[in-house]
């Protein structure tokens, strides 16, 4: 009979304390093609008694939840196989089943839209055996910076994600290199000479040859390394890369624009900075649908740091020589509100806009009836990569690049042929909340408000946990 | 009811596995069924006390059954979602399935799935939609009867009714899909999109690339092996 002896004590805290949770890690436990387990595997796995075991087992069978394979066998049942059905993080307007509703005839309009890039490594996987360590594990999150809100709000992400899983979680180093190579490196050093167990980093400089080698040399001690947001260029400097997809940003953003404008006028592109692989993706992949529009003038083409300064700087220099341009194609509303804002102030009208993320954009973009499209980037990939951390941690495997989901998010009145909305504007909007919160964080949206959140998000490195971090 | 049924009834739910069981499964079904954007209100739709219903989601959500979505709706977590795709012996499919869905649906334009065809039933598996009613969303797991199918040059084409016994039944919607995978219990596992409005004339290239994908993930993962 498989014992309590068997687990340490740092694991018998992390065994499931109720019925509820037995029965969780119970379903948890089997593998991808669902292989009959042992019940004493599985009694030996969530720590119980003969008695409650077997009884839970039992009750589990009846309910359809396992299915007996032989004496002793067992493996997920037919009730298991409906948790299947699960609609991927895409909001719903209601959810009472309309079939007949609204029906558009879209016979003979085609699609312009093109493949794009796809990312050979989304459907790669890892192995991790070679990463197992025991918990409670040890972060470190070695993060570009916390120069604007989006950063701001991946940060906030990865604190709720590491609360959630505070019993697998003995601490979480954050430190900010406040967007220096060299200053990234130095910290990442420290990470590593504190004894972390895996780190993540979200590179201040992806194409930094000193900082690859320094990732490289971690995972071959063994440290895994799960980048964030930006990555290394260096594929062997990561285990695994969690992100959105950057050209598909860029690229549904400038199909929208230019099927808005009919294929005809002048554009200005305000990029984020040229140092970000985020940003330099979603230029190259919006200049290669602007390329396909022979009518379509890029009048400026500028990169810039993610700030609403930046935005407004650059326009506001630009409508000094030039003309109110027919569309603006921003690769977020980081810089976009600053952009918004110059061309208020200019008085000359605000011509169409791409770019979201930032609640004030979408507050300007509605407040000022400008016609607009975002496909935000989601700060949820913070929690996501703290999972995938867990995951690497207990050898599983996963995904070399995982993607999270983008939603569309249109001005109501303002879809093209090609590109439809996910969401209004309208509606995404959250007018209770502050103009520098960003949308796409996901659960944490709930927590940003905090005051001792706030302020511990405001005062540099963070060590979680904290006694005042929120609950 | 007869004071003996009745009295089993009681006993059955006072035994506290049956109990747990019913408040996870209570729990996992009503947020796919009704939004729900607080504990409280979820656990009052099923039956729990404010307290107990808030240490039972919690404890949901650090296991990954439960999570919240951008709108801060309780929905069913990834684990969830991978437990169910593990049932069906393709639980490589649950990081892959999230790309290639979203994709799928915003390159057709259509509610986009994972599917399984057992027994003339399609079981609907993880879906990606969009806005609105110009896109379909499937009602509970599963349960769709298979009315007709047809072929179109590669694509399988299905007319689903819903499986209610309640109801007449009454054809609702239809699909095409391509097959991904045939499991270990001859049940074939399938992508698709639904369909309530005419297509766009690329959905096949968009199919078959998600066909195309989600095979390479699954023959990755046998590498691994």
């Amino acid at each position: 009979m498989p014992s309590l002896a068997s687990h340490d004590e740092t694991n018998k805290a992390l065994l499931p304390r109720t019925n509820a949770e037995r029965i969780m890690a119970i379903l948890a436990l089997f593998d991808n093609s669902n292989n009959p387990q042992a019940v004493a595997t599985i009694l030996a796995h969530i720590g119980v008694g003969r008695t409650t075991g077997f009884a839970l087992i039992r009750h589990l069978l009846k309910a359809s939840f396992l299915e007996r394979v032989d004496q002793g066998w067992v493996k997920l049942g037919p009730a298991a196989k409906e948790l299947m059905f699960n609609p991927l993080g895409i909001r719903f307007q209601g959810r009472a089943f309309s079939a007949q509703g609204s029906v558009q005839d879209n016979e003979g309009v085609s699609s312009t839209i093109e493949p794009g890039e796809w990312s050979q490594d989304v459907l790669e996987s890892v192995v991790t055996q070679a990463f197992v360590r025991k918990p409670p594990y040890k972060i470190g999150f070695s993060n570009a910076s916390m120069s604007n809100a989006w950063r701001v709000a991946l940060v906030c992400n990865t604190l709720y994600a590491a609360n959630l899983h505070s019993a697998e979680i003995a601490s979480l180093e954050v430190k900010h290199a406040e967007d220096s190579p060299q200053r990234q490196v130095q910290q990442i050093e420290e990470l590593i000479v504190s004894g972390i167990d895996i780190l993540l980093v979200s590179p201040a400089q992806s194409d930094d040859e000193v900082l690859a080698a320094q990732l490289r040399a971690a995972i071959e001690q063994g440290i895994a390394v799960v980048a964030v947001d930006r990555r290394p260029v260096d594929p062997k400097a990561f285990v695994s890369f969690v992100t959105a997809s950057d050209s598909t940003i860029g690229r549904s953003s400038a199909q929208w624009l230019a099927e808005h404008l009919q294929g005809r006028g002048r554009v200005w592109m305000l990029s984020g900075p040229e140092q970000a692989s985020p940003a330099m993706k979603r230029q190259s992949a919006a200049l290669e649908v602007f390329a396909r529009y022979p009518d379509i003038h890029l009048e400026a083409v500028i990169n810039s740091h993610w700030q609403e300064s930046a935005g407004r700087e650059q326009v506001a220099q630009l409508l000094k020589s030039s003309q109110v341009p027919d569309g603006v194609w921003c690769d977020s509303g980081l810089q976009g509100v600053g952009s918004i804002e110059a061309f208020v102030e200019h008085r000359g009208g605000v011509p169409a806009h791409t770019g979201g993320d930032l609640n004030k954009m979408y507050k300007l973009a509605i407040h000022h009836k400008i016609p607009f499209f975002a496909a935000d980037y989601p700060a949820a990939m913070g929690g996501r990569a703290i999972e995938i951390a867990l995951s690497i941690l207990a050898g599983k495997v996963v995904p070399k690049r995982l993607e999270v989901a983008l939603n569309f998010v249109a001005s109501r009145h303002c879809e093209t042929v090609s590109i439809k909305a996910d969401e209004w504007a309208e509606r995404h909007v959250r007018w209770d909340l502050p103009d520098d919160v960003v949308l796409s964080q996901g659960p944490s949206l709930k927590i940003y408000n905090d005051k001792a959140l706030r302020e511990m998000l405001s005062g540099g490195d963070i060590s979680w946990p904290l006694k005042d971090l929120v609950s | 009811m007869s004071i003996d049924a009745k009295e089993m009834l009681e006993k059955a739910s006072s035994d506290p596995y049956t109990k747990a069981i019913e408040q996870v499964s209570r729990l996992l079904e009503e947020v796919v069924r009704y939004p729900h954007q607080s504990a409280r209100s979820l656990s009052k739709a099923c039956d729990l006390s404010p307290s107990s219903g808030y240490r039972m989601i919690k404890a949901m959500e650090t296991q990954g059954f439960l999570t919240r979505d951008g709108a801060g709706e309780w929905v069913r977590g990834a684990q969830a979602l991978q437990v169910g795709l593990n049932a069906w012996g393709v639980g490589t499919l649950g990081y892959a399935s999230e790309p290639v869905l979203n994709r799928l649906r915003q390159n057709s334009q259509s509610t986009a799935f994972i599917g399984a065809l057992q027994h003339g039933k399609l079981w609907v598996g993880p879906f990606s939609l969009g806005r609105g009613a110009n896109y379909l969303y499937p009602q509970s797991s599963g349960g769709y009867a298979i009315s007709r199918s047809a072929h179109e040059g590669d694509l399988s084409k299905l007319s689903l009714v819903v499986n209610n016994n309640d109801f007449e039944v009454t054809p609702v919607f239809n699909c095409l899909y391509l097959p991904i995978v045939k499991n270990n219990q001859g049940e074939w596992l399938v992508v698709g999109v639904l369909m309530n409005k005419p297509c766009v004339p690329s959905v096949s290239k968009w199919l078959l690339e998600a066909q195309q994908r989600l095979q390479d993930a699954l023959a990755q993962d046998d590498n691994n092996e």
